[in-house]
């Protein structure tokens, strides 16, 4: 008797192959693809690699991003199946069977599906597990064979993730019949619908969320904001976009409609009034696909260009291959001891110092209000604050390799030369209530100040005309107990290969251990500054060598999942649009036969469909494309934030994204295209 | 002058692979005058819709002729196929096939607006054809909100904004309810009053009994046709009744 059910459920699923295919395609590929995400993070090989816990961190954001979207892939495919299935559904109601019956025929489709698309997912995670890792690896730069090998935790996950999301399609589609009358099964999607209304509410609100989003994202340029900014920014182009798609576009079409020349035109009749009953079903569905381009255009080309543009990176965070820090609590004259334990330790080790640089300056976070630079609470980074770095003439020439002593003249007593990123204009300024006559100003990037490439929109050096000053300055921010930074920074540029540069930055890093030691650093309990020689309070280095590899895993391993994540959106993106056509295929079967009784050439019916659906699929992408552009300014500074400070490259990325993505979407659009005018095409003759 | 003829109409249905062979229609003759109002009954299965069909330039004989005004139907070029259909004939259907996604209105302009006429002219034309049928109110409601005999006024109007030579139904009393019956009937009198040459495929013996001749076909062949000369529709109805009756308990073939 069960043999019954089985074999109406196989039919079943063979019958509705043209809907069933895709879903269980699309469904392997999501579960090959979460079950390769845990098999990255769970090889014991990626423990070897530099940066294995960045990598590791990267993955589980990848399989945390992969469950979300497949639960909400596969269920908007199951309820869209489940909706075009229930006419069939009402037949077998009215043939005699009863619900509990249907309900058994649908449990075995929905373990069938199931069965199929997790093993058939396992199997082929499992077969192309290797060759992602090799590419991952090749990806890093990592030299290592690639042990075959099958994680069954991995797989565990995936029964548990899957097994339970197919659990609840089924819920749902038994929901779906039991709430059903057989005569409403019958009938299925074919019921009257309201026209739409004019939602004016709704789509001011989708003009007011983009309009602020696009205004947070070009506006916003203080780096701390910009990172937290960007996730609202991004969450109101989502709320945004679904509500311009859903109101917007009624009040743009019905506003054509009401333009009589214009809809009473061959060419616009039919798209117009077909696209305004459409918009109501579909604008969720565009929306999605916009976001889910967005999403595209932005992950990809943001970790490639990260990824093409590493070595900038490397050097735009790590300005010298060893730079060692030091705070001072004490401004002082000559040059710190340990600068020369530095050098002797490199000698040691064998390597040549090929350019050094030694500079110190006093670095001051204030508020600015015109032409005064006042003390702001340490809570208040977040507002607009300007980097001002107050140095002496000396120590800028030495800081910056452009300058030679001809570039910069020696300010008088009194005065000041203010050099930032943005032109000071004024005559005077006033620091801490001091003021100063302002002599020379230009506009200046600093090549080798980290903190540079993190775009703080007012980075000032104001060159002082002696170390009095700067002293005079230094007691004015110590009164009330803040901690003000006099900082020391020594770069030195060597030569030798990578590892060995690597090798003598460990032995550079020992020696400065040993001094802070001996100088009384690096106490357990920090609660009292201890100040060593010179009123030094903290010193450490930092390699470039020493780095690199943990930077490749960051940025290769972001870009890997940055193509990985840009193809399973691509691919529910693909789908949405698949299953959009066919869905809308059916309901216009109907009304391009009536159009061709009446009247309507095959020609026309052609030239109709192309125009309406033409629309429909560009609509998405250019909104993408707009929600790019705007985002850019944002985008890059966030980029500057991870040491991408090559817009250029950027820019080339993106672009190339764009065309690419450009490029499917037109070939999704041909064949999709095709397979709606098969359902729709040629009904009279 | 007759406006329509139909000379040695065949047809006939291949299955898809061979095989089998379907003679839908034999040999079909008769012609339409000018301001005729015919009507054609059959059973089920007796070759009407495939008529009807080929009258309409949705389908193409096997052999014979369908002259619309002297223009031969068959011989239009597949491409013109459509203006003709829209500028020369007018339809009307027993589900009524308007689309949801217009107004009565827009449906009505359709043909017009695939025709490319300017909505001035459009909005000219439909508003003495509005009156008559007694849609105005109705234009800018959807099709989901009015009644079936609503739906069919509408349909009607759409039939006639083009000025056919001739307006070809479809069972159009098939969906509806006895008093709508009844209006759309009354309508189609009128309208051919008015000089309006209808064509009418029909089931039912009362839509028949309005026409001025009525055509029986019977596998596929014209079987007899009954004139109504002075008869009122009582009348007529008893006389359609009699036929009916004759054909369906299979009575020879005479004329």
């Amino acid at each position: 008797m069960n043999n019954i059910y089985a074999k109406l459920a196989g039919t079943n699923i063979r019958n509705n192959r043209q809907l069933y295919l895709p879903y269980i395609l699309s469904g392997i590929m999501t579960v090959a693809m979460f079950y390769l995400m845990l098999f990255i993070n769970n090889n014991p090989g990626i423990d070897k690699i530099h940066g294995a816990a960045n990598l590791k961190m990267i993955m589980a954001l990848g399989v945390g991003v992969i469950a979300i979207f497949s639960y909400i892939f596969i269920f908007y495919t199951n309820s869209f199946i489940s909706k075009r299935r229930k006419k069939e559904i009402g037949i077998y109601n009215i043939l005699g069977m009863e619900k509990r019956h249907i309900a058994k025929v649908l449990a075995l489709e929905t373990v069938f599906v199931a069965v199929i698309t997790i093993l058939g997912g396992l199997a082929a995670g499992i077969v192309f597990s290797k060759l992602v890792l090799m590419l991952l690896y090749r990806i890093l730069g990592f030299d290592e064979t690639v042990m075959f090998f099958i994680t069954g935790s991995g797989i565990r996950a995936t029964l548990i993730v899957f097994g339970i999301l197919y659990v609840l399609t089924l819920i749902y589609n038994l929901m779906q019949i039991t709430f059903a009358k057989p005569i409403e099964l019958l009938r299925g999607g074919n019921v009257g619908e309201k026209e739409p209304k004019t939602k004016w509410l709704m789509a001011i609100a989708g003009a007011t969320c983009i309009a602020t989003a696009y205004y947070i994202a070009i506006t916003t340029e203080n780096p701390i904001k910009v990172l937290t900014l960007f996730f609202v920014a991004v969450l109101l182009v989502i709320a945004g976009t679904y509500f311009l798609f859903t109101a917007g576009s009624i009040a743009v079409l019905k506003m054509l409609r009401n333009n009589k020349n214009f809809y009473y035109n061959k060419k616009h009749f039919t798209a117009v009034s077909g696209m305004l009953y459409r918009m109501k079903q579909n604008a969720a569905g565009l929306a999605s696909i916009c976001v889910l381009s967005t999403m595209v255009l932005v992950m990809v080309s943001t970790t490639v260009s990260m990824f093409a543009g590493v070595k900038d990176e490397l050097a735009a965070r790590y300005p010298q291959e060893i730079t060692l820090y030091s705070t001072y609590d004490n401004v002082f004259e000559g040059k710190d001891d340990v600068t020369d334990i530095v050098k002797q330790t490199i000698a040691d080790q064998g390597r040549t110092i090929e350019n050094e640089c030694s500079y110190r300056y006093l670095l001051l976070m204030l508020k600015q209000n015109d032409t005064s630079f006042e003390a702001a609470p340490q809570d208040s980074w977040n507002s607009d604050l300007a980097m001002i770095n107050i140095i002496t003439r000396d120590d800028l020439i030495a800081m910056d390799d452009r300058f030679t002593e001809n570039d910069i003249s020696q300010p008088q007593s009194g005065t000041v030369s203010v050099y930032g990123s943005k032109a000071y204009d004024a005559d005077t300024i006033t620091i801490l209530g001091k003021e100063f006559q302002v002599g020379e100003s230009r506009v200046f990037m600093a090549d080798k100040d980290m903190y540079a490439s993190l775009g703080f929109n007012d980075d000032y050096y104001v060159v002082v005309d002696s170390l009095d000053t700067l002293k005079d300055i230094f007691a004015l921010a110590n009164t009330d107990n803040r901690i003000t930074l006099y900082r020391g920074v020594s770069g030195y540029d060597i030569d030798g290969t990578t590892a060995e540069k690597a090798a003598c930055a460990d032995a550079v890093n020992e020696a400065i251990q040993a001094a802070n030691e001996e100088a009384g650093l690096n106490k357990e309990e920090d609660t009292e500054i201890v100040a060593g020689a010179n009123g030094l309070t903290s010193r450490y280095m930092e390699s470039r060598a020493g780095n690199e590899k943990e930077f490749y895993s960051l940025y290769g391993g972001l870009f890997f999942l940055g193509v990985f994540l840009g193809i399973m959106f691509l691919m529910v993106t693909v789908m949405i649009i698949f299953y959009k056509q066919i869905s809308e295929g059916y309901d216009d079967k109907q009304r391009y036969e009536i159009m061709e009784k009446v009247g309507m050439s095959n020609e026309e019916v052609k030239t109709s469909i192309q125009s309406q659906i033409r629309m429909v699929f560009f609509l998405p992408i250019v909104t993408a494309a707009i929600h790019v552009a705007a985002a850019f300014p944002m985008i890059s500074r966030l980029l500057m934030l991870l040491n991408l400070t090559n817009t250029r490259l950027f820019v080339i990325c993106l672009i190339i994204t764009i065309l690419i993505f450009t490029l499917i979407y037109y070939v999704v659009f041909k064949l999709t295209s095709r397979s709606y005018y098969k359902i729709v095409g040629n009904q009279v003759r | 002058m007759s406006i329509l003829e139909v000379n040695n109409l065949k047809k006939i249905y291949t299955t898809r692979f061979g095989g089998n062979q379907v003679q839908a229609l034999r040999n079909i003759c008769f012609s339409v005058e000018e301001g005729e109002y015919v009507a054609v009954m059959g059973e089920s299965g007796s070759g009407k819709t495939t008529l009807l069909n080929i009258l309409a330039a949705l389908d193409k004989p096997t052999s014979g002729d369908v002259l619309l005004n002297g223009k031969n139907l068959v011989s239009v070029k597949e491409k013109e196929i459509s203006a003709f259909r829209r500028d020369h004939l007018g339809f009307v259907f027993q589900d009524f096939n308007l689309l949801d996604n217009f107004s009565l209105k827009d449906n009505i302009f359709l043909p017009l607006v695939l025709s490319g006429v300017k909505p001035r002219e459009m909005e000219l034309r439909l508003k003495p054809i509005a009156q008559k049928l007694g849609i105005e109110q109705l234009l800018e409601k959807y099709p989901y909100e009015v009644s079936g005999g609503q739906k069919q006024r509408a349909a009607v109007a759409r039939a006639l904004i083009t000025k056919p030579e001739l307006v070809l139904a479809d069972e159009p009393t098939g969906a509806l309810d006895s008093k709508a019956t009844d209006s759309l009937l009354k309508l189609f009198n009128q309208i051919n009053e008015e000089g309006q040459t209808i064509v009418m495929v029909t089931h039912s013996t009362k839509a028949a009994s309005h026409a001025n001749r009525v055509l029986f076909i019977k596998d596929g062949e014209v079987f007899h046709q009954l004139y109504r000369g002075n008869l009122t529709n009582e009348q007529m109805y008893a006389k359609i009744s009699d036929t009916l009756t004759v054909l369906t308990t299979g009575g020879e073939k005479h004329e």
